[in-house]
């Protein structure tokens, strides 16, 4: 048996302001928000006009009318990109933007192979899982359109999210965990918004949620006057 | 000699008089009669001179009225020589006031119209009659323009001001009222108009003040055979009726989000547009309303309605913040009849602990991460319980006092008491055999644990 024993005299503490993640707001301004459920307060701008936003645990990309930025703790960088909106998809060294019918790593051409409109993508496994929406229903596909699952009663937004989805149904949003076990929320979902580790935020109206995945609780934003 | 014979007679086609009743003209002819005025009343009449023929015509000067209670009250151009081009008239206004110590009967004067052109004469002729004594009842009372006040009412009901006509002549007199200006003041339907009142006799009657919403000073004027007299008066808007502000639930605590309302007793006379104002006793910014993010929200009701409207919805939403306190929800922007302060109590609470994680995964450490709010910000004390992955205690609870670090991490804190705490204990040997970790944080409202936090 090994022997162990703590210092604890040495322990040590260290406290900062905790961090929900970044909303993207009804004015098109990526903002952190800080705080808990329930109570947040919203950071300074990090990037205006943008519309499509997307943040993993560290990084963050977003769309604007003419560039792509992604930035984390450390930095910030921009690249040209053609005016059509984007989806973003994170693996741990990369970042996956599809806009305009193309889709890139790190600003490489990626070959993609998926017919229907696709609603949302997720690296997961080491491969590519895409929401589409065809005239049959939304379904989950891999590359070269291999039918990974359907999602019977998708009429709105989705987002695959680490172990589940979410979309949009008529005036509810669904979070469906990989079991089949759904949760509704009575709130019409206009877009999704992967705000970070844990959350999504949900646009509806002039109004934004945000839904921790993790107790399956939601909770409003504070929006732009 | 047939120059000084031709010259005069197209001279005197050059001008024309016509008396003006503000839209249309009507040739003066010879003599115009201004007609039946009271003593002490005045009567004003305005006349166009007008320059009918193809040249100009210069140095056209109107002439002082020749005889008693006449004279040129204004002259839209100049006193002196005017000159008037061909189809251009010039406007000028004759009073007639009667002279002091004046005697019932005709009066007269002439008028003179000069210029390079023919003179323009005219006979101006008025009778004037006895006056009427008027007199007006309390609660009006006389004004300091020298008209009539009426009391201030408030929008929703009606005043009477009641006025009486008196002929204290020897011979009957012919009485017209009327009422001009805000529809506000309404003469009686009923009132004979003009009536004739019998010597020593009178008539009365009432004009009516209803104000209405969105007016608060209102004007008009009585006027009785010629004399006018300044109606004044002043709308009065009533206190909107006290709301209540109501909220989904009177028990609140710290990281909630709540939606309050407002709730009339009576309907609205007029349409009102306030604020409704959210404060706190102590600082803490993630205290809000969520929509607009900020602390103060417009509300209205419609006119008639008891349905108010918080920036345009029925309700609107909150968050209670991290800190214990008070918030209180007032009103602005508009009068109340009443104080509708209402007040939530945000009771001091054991830390709550949001999220935690314990990992093993860096080489001689033990890190936990804690996520909470503390709503007394008097954290500090905690203890740490270590198990084996038989589920026994390893040694006993480590206590350690952070209460330094919460001081300097809340100083000069103003978005409330949430925190991210990471703890890190640096081990010695198989740092694996280490399961699972429990945490207690007290502060001054007591303790809260993790639970069992596995090390991963």
């Amino acid at each position: 048996m090994k022997l162990f024993f703590f210092l604890s005299i040495c322990a040590w503490a260290q406290l900062e302001q905790p961090r929900i993640g970044v909303m993207l707001d009804s004015s098109g301004v990526a903002r952190p928000i800080f705080g808990v459920s329930a109570s947040v307060t919203r950071g300074d701008a990090l990037v205006n006009g943008v519309t499509s936003m997307a943040c993993a645990r560290r990084t963050c990309a977003a769309k604007t009318a003419h560039a792509i930025v992604t930035w984390d703790a450390s930095r910030q960088t921009t690249q040209p990109a053609p005016d059509a909106p984007a989806l973003f998809a994170f693996s741990k060294d990369a970042v996956y933007i599809y806009c305009a019918g193309q889709l890139t790593r790190n600003g490489e051409s990626v070959p993609l192979n998926v017919t229907g409109e696709i609603l949302a993508m997720r690296f997961a496994a080491g491969a590519f899982e895409f929401a589409v929406r065809r005239d049959d229903g939304v379904w989950i596909v891999r590359d070269n359109d291999v039918a990974i699952a359907a999602i019977a009663d998708a009429t709105g937004p989705v987002i695959l999210l680490r172990g589940g989805l979410l979309f949009g149904s008529g005036d509810e949003t669904v979070l469906r965990r990989a079991d089949a076990s759904e949760v509704r929320f009575p709130i019409h979902a206009d877009a999704f918004i992967a705000m970070g580790e844990g959350y999504v935020q949900i646009r509806s109206g002039s109004a934004s949620y945000a839904l921790r995945i993790a107790t399956e609780t939601v909770f409003q934003l504070p929006e732009a006057p | 000699m047939r120059l000084l014979l031709l010259f005069p007679l197209a001279l005197h086609a050059q001008l024309a008089l016509f008396s003006f009743d503000g839209s249309n003209d009507t040739p003066a002819g010879a003599s115009y009669n201004f007609g039946a005025v009271d003593a002490g009343a005045l009567k004003d009449v305005r006349f166009h001179v007008k320059n009918i023929g193809p040249s100009a015509v210069n140095r056209v000067v109107i002439g002082t009225p020749q005889g008693a209670g006449f004279t040129l009250a204004a002259v839209n151009g100049s006193l002196g020589p005017n000159t008037l081009a061909s189809q251009a008239e010039l406007e000028f206004t004759i009073r007639f006031t009667a002279p002091a110590q004046s005697a019932i009967g005709t009066y007269s004067a002439s008028l003179q119209i000069t210029s390079d052109a023919a003179p323009l004469s005219l006979i101006l002729l008025a009778s004037l009659t006895p006056a009427p004594i008027i007199t007006v009842f309390p609660a009006c009372t006389h004004a300091s323009n020298g008209g009539v006040a009426f009391p201030s009412t408030a929008i929703g009901s009606t005043a009477l001001c009641n006025f009486s006509v008196q002929n204290q002549n020897s011979q009957p007199i012919t009485v017209a009222i009327s009422v001009t200006g805000d529809a506000a003041f309404q003469a009686p339907a009923s009132l004979a108009n003009p009536a004739t009142v019998k010597p020593n006799d009178a008539i009365s009657f009432a004009i009516q003040f209803t104000p209405v919403c969105g007016t608060l000073n209102y004007n008009a004027t009585l006027t009785v055979n010629g004399q006018s007299f300044p109606l004044i008066a002043a709308g009065l808007t009533p206190p909107l009726p006290k709301p209540s502000i109501v909220f989904d639930s009177t028990k609140i605590s710290s990281a909630e989000q709540h939606s309050v309302s407002m709730t009339l007793p009576a309907a609205a006379v007029c349409a009102v547009s306030g604020n409704l104002n959210l404060a706190f006793s102590g600082t803490d910014a993630s205290i809000l309303f969520l929509s607009g993010n900020t602390r103060t929200l417009p509300f209205s009701v419609a006119a008639g309605s008891a349905q108010v409207t918080i920036n345009g919805q029925p309700s609107a939403s909150f968050q209670t913040g991290t800190t214990a306190g008070t918030l209180t929800f007032t009103l602005s922007g508009t009068p109340i009849n009443g104080d509708a302060t209402t007040t939530l109590t945000v009771a001091p609470a054991p830390i709550t602990i949001e999220a935690a994680s314990a990992s093993n995964q860096r080489l001689g450490e033990l890190d936990i991460q804690i996520v909470g709010f503390d709503n007394t910000y008097s954290a500090g004390a905690m203890s740490f319980t270590f198990f084996d992955a038989a589920g026994k205690t390893i040694g006993s609870p480590i206590a350690a006092d952070f209460t330094p670090n919460f001081r300097t991490f809340y100083s000069g804190a103003a978005v409330g008491s949430a925190f991210l705490m990471r703890v890190s204990f640096p081990v010695q040997g198989d740092q694996t055999q280490v399961a699972k970790v429990q945490v207690t944080l007290t502060n001054s409202a007591g303790p809260s644990q993790t639970g069992n936090l596995v090390f991963q």
